[in-house]
Order: C-alpha cells, then structure tokens, then sequence
C-alpha cells in the first residue's frame, strides 16, 4: 500500500515537472511570439510575401550557414522562428490598418513589450517592439504601415535577439537586390 | 693428480652380467669385467643363471592379442592421437588469433582516429553539407528579412534624425552655442 502511494506522488511530481516544459516548448506560448493570422486577417487578400522559418527548418538553416557564415549561424541557432507578412495596402485602407497595428501595440504594451521606435508620419508608420526575457531578449517585432505594392511589412522574429547582430548581419546582405524577388 | 682406481664390487659386476652376455659392453668395459671374473670365480655361477634365463625368455612363445583387443587398443590409440592432435591445432589457432587480433583491432583503431582527426581538421569550407531546396529557399528568405530590418531601422533612423533630432534637438542646441548653418544648408544637408 505504501508503495502504491509512493508510485502515486512520484507520477504526481513528475507530471507537474514536464507540463510546464512541455508549455514552454509550444513556440505560441513563448513570449516573443506573436500570431501572424491576426495580421492576416486585417486584409482582404493573401500576403503578398510570407515567410515561416521555424523549428526543425530554422535549425538547418542554421546548420547550412555554420560553413560559409558562423556569425549568421550563431544568431539563427537561437532564434525560435522568423515570420513576415508582406501586404500591398491600398489609401483607403490606410486609416483602418493604422488603427489594427494601433490595437495590437497597445495589447503588446499591456503584455510588457518595450516601445523601441515610433514613427508617424502622413504616409508611413513604423512601430518596433521588443520584448525582454529576463536580462535577454526574447522577441522582435517591426510593423510598417505605407500605402503601396508592398511597402506593408509585418515582421515577428522569436528567440534570444542582439539588435546589433541583426543590423550588422543585415546590412551584408543586399536588400535591394532581393526586395524584387519572385514570391 | 692421480686418478682413482675402479673398484670392482659386486654392485658393478651386478650391473654388467647381463649387458656382457648381451654383448653390449665396450671393448674397454668387456676386458675389464673378463681380468675381474678370472679373479673372482663366483661370477661362473652368476652368469650361467644369467645365461639360463636369457636363454629361457627366448625360448617363451610369443605371446598373440586377440583381434578385437588390437583393434579397440588401436581406436582408443587413434582417438588419443586425434584429439591430441585437435588440441594442439586449438593451441595454435588461439595463438595464431590472439597473435592477428590485437594488431588488426590496434590498425583498426588508428585508422579511426586517423579519419576522424582527418575529418573534424579539414576547412570548414569543405564540409558545407548539402542544402535541400528547401533549406535554400529558408536561408534566402531569412537573409532577406535580415536585410529588410536593417533597411527598416537604417530608414526609421534616417526618419529620426531628419524629423525628430536635427529640428528639435541638434538645432536648437547650435543655436544655444551660437553655431547654427544657414536654413538653406541645414535643408541640403537633410
């Protein structure tokens, strides 16, 4: 009988142990994610551009670029995903994405992401989020709002950022050159 | 120095009748055992007994070992033989083995080290895995991403400067100091 209970509190103890790791594994419950199909679902249409590079995907690119790029190696093996959405935004759906993107900040806010740049200006909002995980940070998130083909970005990035690796590995790669490119 | 003399007692004329009469003394060993015997006449008696049961072991028939025993003598013998034979091959098989097995596990062994040091010491440039398309379309797109955020921030920067730190911070502190540009190059500068 004693057995029995000792067998009881041990499955007990081992399940409250793996249920909260196995929460933390769910890349939506982590907390620099954010739910693309929220932004999709502000337009009409489909994205114009879609990037989902996450998992088990993410770390084989990883992997790929260790050889030829360790430094861009480095800041993928901790990421948890990258996720864009690109949208072609008529005018007359400006005012109504700008008050969508001006709702979703403020629920950002109230979840604890850091403001890092605000732009308002009469054709163009730019908004980037941070959101910190102790001392690191945890997720990156950049919308901005113009009207045209595809000046419509939303852009989530998950996992431990250093701003600066992003900006300097970034500017190596020509974006002028693949802003055209055939999606 | 002088050498010893030999005695000729009866423990070494004991010794010698029966080789004598078998004739296989030396020459030297006969001459000396017949000047003993003409010295001593109890050596008469001695080898005509000698003699006598020489002579009756010759005249004993030869003794005949039934067939059956012969052939089981034989068998076992046969068997002693070949596993004897089997044993010492067991022997040698072990040690012919233990002899090749060692040197080929200790080659085995470096040739491992050997490659794997080959292998972890090559450029890296070398090693590049190959990329599925898959893989490929990723790493294009996550570098693309990459060089989007850096032209959204090189941009929303450029924005900052233009609109929030030159009019309303940077101008009025050279003001302040007293080394403002003239608007028309503070606009070309922008």
């Amino acid at each position: 009988m004693r057995l029995f209970l000792f067998a009881g509190l041990g499955l007990l103890l081992l399940l409250g142990l793996a249920t909260p790791t196995l929460a933390q594994d769910r890349l939506e419950d982590d907390p620099g994610y954010l739910d693309m199909r929220q932004v999709e679902g502000w337009f009409e249409v489909s994205p114009r551009y879609e990037v989902n590079v996450k998992g088990a995907l993410l770390k084989m690119v990883a992997e790929a670029s260790r050889y030829e790029d360790p430094e861009l190696a480095n800041l993928l093996s901790k990421l948890k995903a990258i996720q864009v959405r690109g949208f072609a935004l008529r005018w007359s759906q400006f005012d109504e994405v700008v008050a969508q993107v001006e709702t979703m900040v403020q629920g950002l806010e109230s979840r604890g992401w850091d403001t890092v740049v605000r732009v308002r200006e009469e054709e163009e909002h730019v908004d980037m989020y941070l959101k910190m995980d102790g001392d690191a940070i945890a997720g990156l998130a950049v919308f901005v709002v113009e009207p045209g083909d595809d000046e419509t970005v939303f852009v989530n990035i998950v996992g431990e950022i250093d701003p600066a690796d992003l900006g300097r590995l970034g500017r190596r790669f020509n974006f002028e050159t693949t802003y055209d490119r055939d999606w | 120095m002088k050498l010893l003399e030999p005695t000729y007692g009866p423990d070494w004329q004991g010794a010698r009748v029966e080789a004598y009469l078998d004739g296989d003394l030396s020459p030297e060993e006969a001459a000396a055992f017949e000047a003993h015997w003409a010295t001593d006449p109890s050596l008469d008696d001695e080898l005509w007994l000698a003699g006598k049961v020489r002579d009756g072991l010759r005249e004993m028939p030869t003794p005949t070992v039934p067939p059956e025993i012969a052939q089981a003598v034989l068998a076992q013998a046969r068997h002693e033989v070949r596993a004897d034979r089997w044993a010492r091959f067991h022997t040698r098989l072990e040690l012919a083995f233990a002899s090749l097995w060692r040197p080929a596990l200790a080659m085995a062994t470096l040739v491992m080290v050997v490659v794997t040091a080959a292998l972890v010491g090559q450029p890296a440039t070398l090693q590049r895995p190959a990329m599925s398309a898959e893989v490929e379309q990723a790493m294009e797109e996550v570098k693309w991403t990459l060089a989007l955020l850096s032209e959204v921030g090189r941009e929303t920067g450029l924005a900052v400067r233009a609109e929030v730190l030159e009019p309303h911070v940077m101008a009025p502190m050279q003001e302040a100091l007293g080394t403002a540009r003239p608007a028309a190059q503070a606009e070309r500068a922008r």
